[in-house]
């Protein structure tokens, strides 16, 4: 086994571990909001790590590119996603006002 | 087995089915985070599958279904919001 090939398999291992302990957080956690600081682990730590394992296994193609667009894709877009989704959370428990700061 | 399609199987089995299960129970802000989970760990799951199979073409669905998720989640957002 090389050692491309045991970074990768560390990496893959690593990002696996983290989803599936933030899969099963969510359903552990009770409230929506307590579910919520799941999502983060998933996309802003597991998703950039398999994209690692990704490239560290393969050579530089414009298959590893686009790998590498998706993952940043899901990595920006998770905190954005988790912020909307609080907002309509809060709103609708009426801890802020519905007309509150766009 | 390659390693990238145990990591689907991993994916599916311990990641998208509790991710699936949120998205089933409680009221829809609840359900709206499973279903935001459920479709990043489907990105990923694409991805490892594109990578066992060795068909780049492949790709190019994980890459409409990140799109898709972030403008998804966001209309359910718009819609689950007060009315004016």
């Amino acid at each position: 086994m090389s050692g491309r090939t045991l970074a990768a398999d560390v990496m893959l291992s690593l990002s696996l571990l983290i989803i599936v302990l933030a899969a099963f957080g969510a359903v552990v956690m009770r409230t929506t909001f307590g579910k919520l600081h799941f999502i983060t682990p998933v996309t802003t730590v597991g998703a950039p790590l398999f994209c690692a394992a990704l490239v560290v296994d393969s050579t530089w193609s414009i298959a590893t590119g686009l790998e590498i667009l998706t993952t940043a894709l899901v990595m920006l877009s998770g905190p954005i996603l988790e912020a909307a989704i609080g907002r309509v959370g809060a709103q609708q428990r009426q801890i802020i006002e519905p007309e509150g700061p766009q | 087995m390659t390693t990238w399609l145990a990591a689907c199987i991993v994916l599916i089995a311990l990641g998208l089915f509790p991710a699936l299960w949120v998205g089933s129970r409680g009221d829809a802000v609840n359900r709206l985070v499973g279903v935001e989970i459920a479709g990043a760990v489907t990105v990923l799951v694409l991805l490892a599958f594109s990578r066992a199979m060795q068909q780049s073409i492949y790709l190019i669905v994980p890459l409409v279904l990140a799109v898709l998720t972030v403008t998804g989640t966001l209309v359910y957002t718009r819609l689950l919001g007060p009315r004016p």
